[in-house]
Order: C-alpha cells, then structure tokens, then sequence
C-alpha cells in the first residue's frame, strides 16, 4: 500500500485566509493512502522544507503531495526536497490552491471545499506516480549562428572568443546586413561602416568561426546539444579559394541592373560584390541576369579572370554540420510603402524610403553621400520625413511601434540639415518616441541647433504641384489642416518580420507571433531562449529593436550559449512520451503529429509459439522528444503515454473529483 | 460525486499559456467563480477526447480545454492538432445531446489572466443557466 | 439520394470462374500459399475460405452475397512470411486499404485480385425471401433496391483501389457528395430527444464486440478498451458504459472509418451504429473539406491540420 503524506500550506494568511485549511486537513486524513497530513504556515520555508524531510523519514512516505501555490513557481523546489530525503522526486505532486483558489475566491464556505477537490485529485494523482530518472546527453561543443548581420556577427564573436567553434551563416553574398547599408547611427553619429567592417574582418578571420555566405538553412534535425543541421550552399559561380577579389569579373560584366544594397539607388552587375567592403571579398554571379544563362553566349567575366575562378558549371551543394546550440538572428524586412497608395511613392521618384535615404547620405553609397533627389539629381532644399508609415496603423500595417524610425528619422533631418544648409527639414510625426540613453537629448539638438521642423500629425495625401511635392495633414498640436511644400520626401517604413520567418520557425520547431516575430520563451525572464531548448534569438528577427538593443541581445544569447556549451553532459527531463511495445500495433500514426520527429520505427522480435518473429513498433527519441504528449492523443492503442502525465494519471483525477468507483486493483 | 453542489466544470489547461494565464488571474486576484477544477496537461494536444468523454460520463457539468494561443504553442504545432480534433468533438458531443454551452475551447497565454477570469465567468454563467443536468449521467 | 442499383448476376458469375482460375493458378505457381476468398456455406451463404492447393480453389464463390469483410483475417497470418492472395470488390478493396495505411499487413506479402462490383445483397435478407424470389434476385438480377447491402447506395469506389490483378471491366463510378440523411434527421432533434435517442437505442448493446471485431479500422493488437490499467471503459454492464463505448469507438475510427456499415449489419441487437459514423464523415467534410471521408489516405484529417481551420473560440 502507498504512504502518501500531504502537506497543506498556510502560506501567511493567502491560503489560510480564504481556505480553511484545518477543515481540508481533516477530511484529507480520510483519503485513502495518505498517512500523514500537515499544515504548515510557509511550507516552501526552510522549516517548511524540513518538515517534509523528517515526515518522508518518520512516517515513510512513499507519495508526497503539496497543497500551497502554483507548481509553476515551486515544483522544482519541492521535487529537491522529497530528493534530499531519499524519494524520487517524480513522487511528488502539488495541488495549486492558492493561484487558483484562495486568491481567486472571497467566500470560505465555496472555497474550502474546492481547495479539498484540488487537494484529492493530487492525491489521487500522486498514487499513480513513478519514479522517473533524468537522463543524460552529451553536447556537441559547436554553435550556428543564422544571419551574420550585427545581432550574428556579435554573437558569434562572443561565443568564438570564448573558445568554442562557430558556423555563421549567411543567406547574402556578404555579411553585414542592414547595418552595413547604413550611413551614420544615432545618437553618436558614428559612421556605421567604421564600427561594422572591422567586427566583420573580425569574424571572417577569427580561427574558430566558419563563414558560409550565399547560403541558406535547408533543415533542423536533432535537439539540445545535438542539432545536424543541413546548409545549401548556394552556387556562386565562383571558386572561392582560387578568386582573388580583383573585381575585373565586376568591371568587364556588360549587365547593369538595380543594385538591391543600393536599395535600387544605385546599380551593380551580373557579377558582383554587394559594396566593395563586403567580406568575404569574392563575387556571385546573379544567373537571372547573366547574359551567358540567359542566351548561352558571353562569358566576358571567364576571360579577363586571371585566377580562372569562374564557374559557369557550379551547382548548389549540401553540407551537413553538427552543433549544440543555434542563435537566430535573421533581421527583419521592411514594409512596403507601396501600400500608402496615398503617399505616391512609385509615382513620384521623389518618394523614398528611409533605407534609400541612408544610401543616398552614405559616403560609399552611388551618391558619394551627396543627397540628390532621384528625379534630376539636383540637391533638395527642403525634405520632409513621415514617421510611421506601417506602424501603429492597424488598417494598412501593423499596430506596433518599429520603435527606431523616430531616432533615426531625426539622426536623417540631422544629417539633411548638416549637409544642406540652408535647407528645410520637416518631420510629420504621431508620437516622438525616445526612450534610450541620450536620446532625448539628440531629439532635443534636433529642434534646437538644427532647426528642424516637427510636426505632429500624419499625412493624409502627397501629392504634386508646379514640381514640388505638398504634403496634406492635419497638425494635430494647433488643431488645424496644414499642407507643407517639398522637393523630397522620406518615409519611415515598418521593420517588419521577414516574409519566410514562418518557415524559418518551422524549420527549427519555434514558435512565432502573429506578426511573424519569433517568439522567446518569456517576455521578461527569459528573453533570449524559445520554447525549444538549445535554440536562442537575437536581433529583430524577435521584434523590432535599434542597434544598442540588437547587440546587447546578441551578447545574451551568446552567454547562454556558452554557458550550454561549457558543460560535457546536460540532463534531460523525464516526462515525456514513451511506448508500451507490447502494446504498440505499428500503425505509426503518432509519427507524422510529433513536431520534433522523436518518433521512429523501431524492429523487435518476440517469440510467439516458439517462433521468432520480428515487427515493427513506434520509437521515441528520448533526446528530442519534448513531453507535448500529442502523440498519445493519436494513439488508440494505448501503447503510447507521456510519464508524469500518463493517460492513467489524468482519469484518475477526473474520476476522483467526479467520484467514480475504480476497481481496487486500478488504484493499487 | 464532487465535494459541492455547485455545478462542476473541468478544466483541461495546457502547462505553458493558460496553466500560467489561470496563475496570473489568481496573481491578480481577479475573482472567479468557484465551478471550475484544474487539471493540468503539457499542451492542449495531450487532452485526449476520452478524457472529455468520461468527465461528462461522470457527470461533469461543463469541460472546458485551454491553450496556448494558435501560432503561439509551446510545442508549436500541438493546439493545432487539438483544434481539430475538439472542433469534431464539440459537434459529436452536440449531436450526442449534450448542450454546447457545457464543451468549450479557449486560447489564453500566460499574460492573459484577465481573459482567464472572464472565460471562467462566462462559462460558470452559461453552464449554470443550464442547470447541474441530471441528463447526463444518465445518458453517459 | 439512394443510387440506382443493378445486379449483373451474368457478371459475376463470369467473374467467378476467371477468379478461380486465377486463384488456382497463383496456388500452383506458387505465388501465394493460401488464398483468401468465400466458399459455398450452410443454407447459401457464402463464408471465408482459405484456398491452399488449386484443388481448393474450385470451391471459391463470387456471387451477391460475397458481403464478408475478408481483410481482417489477414491479422491471423501477421507472422510468417509467406504471401497471401485475396479477393477483393471495391468496399473490401478500401478495407484492405484501411489496413495497409495503418501498416497493419506488409503490401509486399499480397497479392491482390481485384473484381469491379456491381452491387452485393444483404445475405440475411435475401436468405429470409420465399425460394421464388430468392432465385429471382440472385440469379435474374431482379432485386429490389431494399435488398441490397445499404452501403451499395452510397457506394462511390465499385472498383478496387488496391489490385495486383483486376478481373472484369470497370464499372462506372458515381462521382458526388456523400449523403447522410439519417444523421440528417438527428440533428434536427433537440439535445434532450438526442439523448434520448441515443439511450434508447445504445443501451441495447450486450458488448458482444462483433462491431469492432469486424471493423477494419479497429485492427489493434490490443483493444485499449479492454486495458484495465488504464481503465478506459468501466466494466460493468450499465447503459452508461455501453454508451461510452460506443462513442469512444466511434470517435478513434473518425477520419478512418470506410463507410461499410459492416459494425451495424453484424450488430447482434441491431443498432444503427453507423448513426455515430456517419455523423463524424459528414462533419470532417464540412470542417475539414475532405470530400470522401471513408477512402483511406496517407494523412488521416485527424493527423494534420491547416491554419485555416475554424477557430474553435469563435464557435461559441
């Protein structure tokens, strides 16, 4: 017979005072299989504690149940105590009648009878638990990091200087990301570019990092401490290690079309190098535009290439590498101001977006940083900057705040203002959002020593008169319609999650938000970690953030992961699913429902009358399966069951709280 | 049978939104009715269809299956597969004569406790317009 | 709603011999060892047959009361590897279907010989006429539409769609949705007379099990319904519990029941079962948009799921 003993919490007067606990003590006494009922003031306080050692002694205890506060906050506690005191501490079991009761009830006389429902059916539960044992897995001491802009460059700078391998991987022909395509960052305007490349030069020689640009995630297998993971290595069209980055394949390529880090401002080739800092320096050739690909003649780029490198032939390959943790740190997209139809932007050239504006202020960009309007490429004397085309705009965009456009639309009015003097800078503005160290205060040099104009109220229509572009609003401070005259208009677009983050997510099994933000495991506590172990975020691929942000985000998730990755071993939880071979009829329908692939075929042979015979029967891999329990829902046989939560478990405190006769030998 | 004669409704939340959601309502002491029992499962997923039907077999007045959000699954695919299977259910169950308002599905995340409280509100009201119903265990 | 039914006795009969040929041949070939088909039984019925020589395989019988769900006994030669044939129509085709999708029989050990179906009889109708009209419904094709199997009026799959060899032209197939009017007229009661309706009929069950025995979605090693640990179904014989199983066996075939009605022409106490069925395929083509619920496929609706399904907050 169980010795179960049940420990009823006080917890000051927040259960006490709703619950009467003496009443629930009483009656629990009369539960079958419990020997020992307490009451404790602060069962999680050490007294608390020690009482439930010397009860599981004195009285051997077989099943301990707690009935105090969510087991959310202190199972973990308590399953350490029951351990301290010889027990396994799967045999402990906690009812909630705190979170869940008293707090949540005035009444004694409704409440306390609930709390005893909740106390019987953890009692009824705690009879049918099992010991459980942690297992162990050893960790793949290597990480990947997905997407070498800031947030990836960051991470796996930390994680490489704190000595373990590293594989970057980026999708473009470059690392950098978005932040190389920027001119100046605020609020200190530093160039980007000085602060970017050599971090970037940094990575690509760091002995303990592999670069794999022009490369993509194919597939996610395995799980903490033992992912293998599948990169498609784009083809290049160029031998790597032959290619010496003269760029003569660049000059010679008669292709011109629009140069998509010039944001379409500027042009590049076929071949070619997105900026000519770009790292690793070696060309990609773009065969939707190669003239060789699209008419089978040319090949200008193979003969003037001394090193020989070009390859027409290459194919994409498929490497696999094996690794312990994963940070994501795709970056994010930007919305598309077309959707303004009202704001002209395709109509007038005039109409930019911000990321074309950095390109046109950029130094290295097709401007040489001079800020010429798109249309004659004469220099604007006035420009207006629209905040919040995308964002906090429930009916065309999404209802966040991209939380940067403000600052960076001032650092734009700054840079406008610095470059043309006697220019005019306006920002039509909902909210001006600065929270961040010495942001304000830039905000503030904006209005004050660089006189630009802000105007609280958004645009309800840009459109042409006599050559300049007129901008209609309401200016909501003085409550009045205004229309302001430019020769060049900005607009801040949304940061938005990138368009595949859905099948990025579902490549690697993490969740994502509505907006396609990949979700972390706790907005407060845990920020950089998702709900699958061993996989963390960094950047805006989880939410819209500036720079500051990004790489102190990237930094987390590298702590962690070099926490991970500092241990040879690392237990596993025991709850999860499990199969009764005898049981199983290999139908195998729980396969295909497991969102990590845990579950196989497995071949056992058994003996049926003498004879040896062999059948298949469903596997789990205890390394990747995460406890969801889907799998025992699809299996009618039975045979598969999740431990802690055994489908035994579970209509044992149906029945309990409902008071159904089982059969004394179900209960035993 | 269960301890009051207030009708009794069981609540199947998954460990990760709504287990927590429930938690943050009793952080915020937000003030429910008393019908409801937590049973705690993983995910929405684990809740097995028999696990419904037995409750109302034992004469359970209202069951009630929360989970993380879609899209939001701790396990990220679970609640799908839980939606489907309980939207089937909920019409069976209907077509086996028990009233709808006694079967209901709701998706509350951790941060939601105010939307836990009102969905126990509101389910406690609908189920006790009903009446605890002798019906059911007599049918089941 | 109910087709237009007509036997071809002529058919079947030529059906027969090219199917006793071919069972004897793959017998003496070696090909298979045992074949699985009906023989001549008591009274006219026919009842399974292993055929193991070519010998044997004269005594193999196709007529319109072949109504027997011949794949399950496959689950008797699990073991062994030797290779099996079977004779199937287009129901018994999906039957099989049913069995392989759930990976309860290696393809690899069947042969299948396939003949088009033209429509079968329920044999305990047919075998309570008057002599007359029995032979005039076997033999001369007259047979009224109340004597043939109910699921022929439904029937959308005559021809087999798993076949090593098909014997026989094939039929045409009757495209169109699925028709469920008896559940129909279910929904239109109130839950009350639901209940009732239910109570009424489902309490009659004595849990003989021949429903499931015969089901060819029910192919368990081990019926979890008769685990004690967990105790899924209570053991007692109250209505309460022979409710309950029936509608947790309904429930785990939804998605994978073929529609065969074979739980309800078995049923010893004749309840309309596939009331609970039927019921569950009408409601995974409205939700889900699987337009023919009973035909086995490599996903079953219950083993995915789209972003689009109907939010279940939204249903209350």
């Amino acid at each position: 017979m169980k010795r179960v003993g049940v420990f009823l919490c006080w917890c000051g007067s927040n259960i006490a005072g709703t619950v009467d606990v003496g009443k629930v003590a009483e009656q629990a006494r009369r539960l079958p299989g419990v020997v020992h009922v307490e009451e404790n003031k602060y069962t999680c306080s050490e007294p608390g504690q020690a009482a439930i050692v010397k009860a599981i002694k004195d009285q051997r205890l077989d099943r301990v149940v707690v009935a105090s506060c969510s087991p959310r906050l202190h199972e973990a506690t308590f399953r350490r105590t029951v351990e301290s005191a010889g027990l396994n501490p799967y045999f402990f079991e906690m009812a909630n009648v705190r979170e869940h009761c008293s707090w949540i009830h005035t009444d004694k006389e409704t409440a306390t009878p609930k709390a005893f429902d909740l106390v019987r059916m953890a009692v009824a539960k705690a009879l049918r638990n099992e010991a459980l044992t942690r297992g162990s897995i050893t960790i793949e001491k290597r990480a990947l990091v997905i997407g070498a802009g800031i947030a990836g460059i960051q991470a796996a700078l930390d994680i490489a200087d704190a000595g373990h391998e590293v594989i970057l991987l980026e999708r473009e022909p470059t690392i950098g990301g978005r932040m190389a395509q920027l001119d100046k960052t605020f609020p200190t305007l530093d160039c980007s570019q000085c602060i970017l490349t050599p971090k970037m030069v940094d990575a690509a020689k760091h002995p303990n990092i592999t670069l794999y640009t022009w490369s993509e995630l194919e597939k996610v297998a395995g799980y903490i401490g033992n992912f293998t993971v599948t990169i498609r290595r784009k083809a290049r069209g160029v031998d790597e290690t032959l290619c010496t980055g003269c760029g003569v394949c660049q000059s010679k390529c008669p292709v011109k079309v629009p140069s998509e880090f010039d944001e379409g401002m500027g042009m590049r080739k076929a071949i070619y190098s997105p900026f000519p800092q770009a790292v690793p320096n070696r060309p990609v050739m773009d065969r939707a535009n190669c003239t060789f690909f699209k008419t089978g003649k040319c090949k200008i780029c193979e003969r003037f290439c001394e090193a020989k490198a070009i390859r027409f032939d290459q194919e994409d390959s498929l490497i696999e590498v094996k690794v312990g943790a994963i940070v994501t740190a795709t970056g994010f997209d930007l919305f598309k101001v077309e959707k303004y139809g009202e704001y002209g932007y395709g109509l007038y050239p005039d109409v930019i977006n911000s990321l074309q504006f950095e390109r046109l202020v950029n130094a290295s960009g097709p401007t040489d940083g001079k800020i010429k309007k798109p249309s004659d490429h004469e220099i604007p004397k006035s420009v207006a900057f629209v905040l919040c085309v995308g964002s906090r705009d429930e009916q065309k965009g999404t209802t966040y705040c991209s939380r940067a456009c403000c600052m960076y639309s001032i650092k734009h009015a700054i840079q406008f203002r610095d470059k043309v003097k006697d220019g005019r800078a306006y920002v039509f503005y909902m909210d001006i959002r600065t929270p961040g160290k010495s942001y304000e205060e830039f905000y503030k040099r904006a209005a004050v020593d660089y006189g630009v104009e802000f105007i609280r109220g958004r645009p309800s229509k840009i459109f042409s008169r006599n050559g300049k572009l007129v901008l209609k609003a309401e200016d909501t401070l003085l409550g009045r319609p205004i229309e302001v005259e430019v020769e060049m208009v900005v607009l801040a677009p949304a940061m938005l999650a990138r368009n595949d983050a859905a099948k990025i997510a579902q490549t690697m099994s993490i969740s994502y938000d509505g907006y396609g933000f990949l979700n972390e495991a706790h907005p407060k506590l845990r920020p950089v970690e998702t709900n699958t172990a061993g996989i963390f975020l960094a950047g805006v691929c989880q939410g819209p953030k500036d720079i500051p942000d990004t790489v102190a985000q990237a930094s987390a998730a590298a702590s962690k992961v070099i926490g991970l990755l500092s241990h040879e071993q690392m237990a596993t939880e025991p709850m999860i699913a499990r199969v009764s071979e005898a049981l199983c009829s290999g139908c195998l329908w729980c396969k295909p429902i497991c969102p990590y692939q845990a579950i196989e075929a497995k071949t056992i042979t058994e003996k049926i009358q003498g004879k040896v015979v062999s059948r298949e029967v469903a596997a789990v891999n205890s390394g990747l399966c995460q406890g969801c329990g889907a799998c025992t829902v699809a299996c009618r046989d039975g045979a598969m069951n999740i431990s802690g939560f055994t489908n035994d478990q579970l209509l044992a405190e149906v029945d309990e709280l409902l008071g159904a006769s089982r059969p004394a030998c179900a209960a035993e | 049978m269960a301890t009051s004669q207030e009708p009794v409704i069981v609540g199947f939340l998954c460990n990760w939104c709504s287990y927590a959601g429930a938690d943050s309502a009793g952080t915020g002491r937000m003030v429910q009715p008393t019908n409801v029992r937590i049973i705690r499962v993983p995910c929405s997923g684990r809740v097995n269809p028999r696990f419904i039907l037995r409750a109302f077999q034992r004469g359970a007045d209202g069951v009630l299956v929360s989970g993380c959000h879609p899209n939001d699954c701790h396990y990220s695919t679970g609640n799908f597969f839980a939606r489907r299977r309980l939207l089937l259910l909920k019409r069976y169950l209907e077509y086996l004569g028990i009233e709808p308002a006694r079967f209901e599905t709701h998706w509350v995340s951790a941060s939601e406790g105010q939307k836990w409280a009102e969905v126990v509100r509101s389910m406690a009201e609908r189920v006790k317009a009903l009446g605890p119903s002798p019906k059911l265990p007599s049918l089941l | 709603m109910p087709k237009s039914l007509a036997l071809d006795p002529k058919k079947m009969k030529e059906a027969e011999a090219a199917l006793r040929t071919q069972a004897a041949k793959l017998l003496s070939e070696g090909t298979v060892t045992v074949f699985l088909g009906h023989e001549e039984g008591w009274d006219g019925l026919p009842v399974p047959f292993f055929a193991t020589t070519p010998e044997e395989a004269k005594r193999l019988v196709w007529n319109p009361l072949v109504a027997f769900n011949l794949a399950k006994y496959l689950l008797d030669r699990l073991t062994g590897e030797e290779k099996v044939g079977i004779v199937v129509n287009g129901c018994g085709s999906l039957a099989l279907d049913r069995l392989l999708k759930d990976r309860r029989f290696p393809r690899e050990r069947l042969f299948v010989v396939g003949i088009p179906c033209t429509g079968l009889l329920d044999p305990d109708k047919v075998l309570a006429l008057p002599d007359e009209a029995r032979q005039a419904a076997l033999e001369g094709g007259k047979a009224e539409p109340g004597l043939f199997l109910k699921r022929c009026g439904w029937c959308d799959a005559p021809n087999p769609v798993v076949a090593d060899v098909v014997l026989g032209e094939k039929v045409p197939e009757e495209a169109g949705p699925q028709q469920y009017p008896r559940v129909e007229e279910i929904e239109k009661m109130s839950p009350a007379e639901r209940a009732a309706h239910f109570k009424t009929l489902y309490e009659k069950c004595i849990r003989c099990f021949a429903c499931r025995n015969v089901c060819p979605a029910c192919s368990c090693r081990e019926c979890s319904l008769d685990q004690w640990e967990p105790l899924w179904l209570g053991k007692a014989t109250v209505p309460s519990e022979q409710l309950m199983y029936h509608f947790i066996r309904a429930f785990d075939v939804a998605g994978r029941c073929i529609r065969c009605g074979e739980c309800e022409r078995v049923c010893s106490v004749g309840v309309p079962l596939m009331e609970l069925n039927d019921k569950l395929m009408k409601d995974i083509t409205e939700l889900f948009g699987v337009q023919r619920p009973h035909v086995p496929a490599d996903v079953e609706p219950l083993g995915q799921w789209t972003e689009g399904d109907a939010d279940l907050e939204a249903a209350h």
